[in-house]
């Protein structure tokens, strides 16, 4: 397996990570925080708040303006 | 008091939250509106949304028009989170150390993939997301459902 399959690989198992987590998270009584929560949680601050927002926001940027 | 806006009964008057609430006029949008049902209750919102995301989806890499369509953007989204704050859902006020874990876990992998891939000079073998990704936002469609993805998420942000 070539490298370039590889890394197209492992961003496909941490995007599906990410997904199972979030799942997991969704759960009655979980422990695991959703990523909704967690943002919201890295968001109760001002700093986190315009920090989350202008990652989201260059998010967009970095794939449409490329 | 109990809110019976949260429980569903659609004959109860929805109770006033959001600043255009309190100033009178009557507003279906909630903290806990999703991005689908308030594309529902503001059809004019949509149909903005779609003419935006079509403009973008017209307009093809590191060029002026994106760049500008976007920085007038996030001007206004700036301008709008400041002069209208809203109400938002509840923020978890602890989290569990361990619960947190593997969001960690899945957040450090990916920072190590896209850096490691980054400094290996983001070549065909050592790609970053975005080199991957780039082949099919190049195309309309993808271009059009990425965005409308995204502001789609925003809105979920705005609304934490």
């Amino acid at each position: 397996m070539s490298t370039h399959n590889l890394t197209v690989a492992g961003f496909a198992a941490i995007l599906a990570a990410l997904v199972i987590v979030d799942a997991l998270g969704r759960r009655p009584n979980s422990r695991i925080p959703t990523l909704s929560d967690l943002l919201a949680y890295v968001m109760r601050s001002w700093p986190g708040r315009v920090g989350v927002l202008f990652f989201w926001w260059w998010l967009g940027w970095h794939f449409i303006a490329r | 008091m109990t809110n019976h806006a949260d429980e569903g009964d659609p004959t109860t008057e929805p109770i006033a939250t959001t600043p255009a609430d309190l100033s009178g006029s009557t507003s279906p949008v909630g903290p806990d509106t999703t991005a689908w049902q308030l594309v529902q209750a503001k059809p004019w919102l949509a149909a903005v949304a779609l003419m935006f995301a079509t403009a973008l989806g017209l307009t093809h890499g590191l060029t002026a028009p994106p760049q500008v369509i976007l920085a007038i953007f996030g001007w206004m989204m700036c301008a709008w989170l400041a002069l209208r704050p809203m109400e938002r859902r509840p923020a978890p006020q602890r989290l569990s150390l361990v619960g947190t874990l593997p969001w960690i876990v899945v957040i450090l992998a990916f920072a190590g993939l896209e850096l490691y891939s980054f400094f290996r000079g983001s070549t065909y073998e050592h790609p970053t997301l975005s080199d991957i990704t780039d082949p099919a936002l190049d195309t309309f469609g993808v271009r059009v459902a990425f965005v409308i993805g995204w502001l789609g998420a925003g809105w979920h942000l705005v609304r934490r």
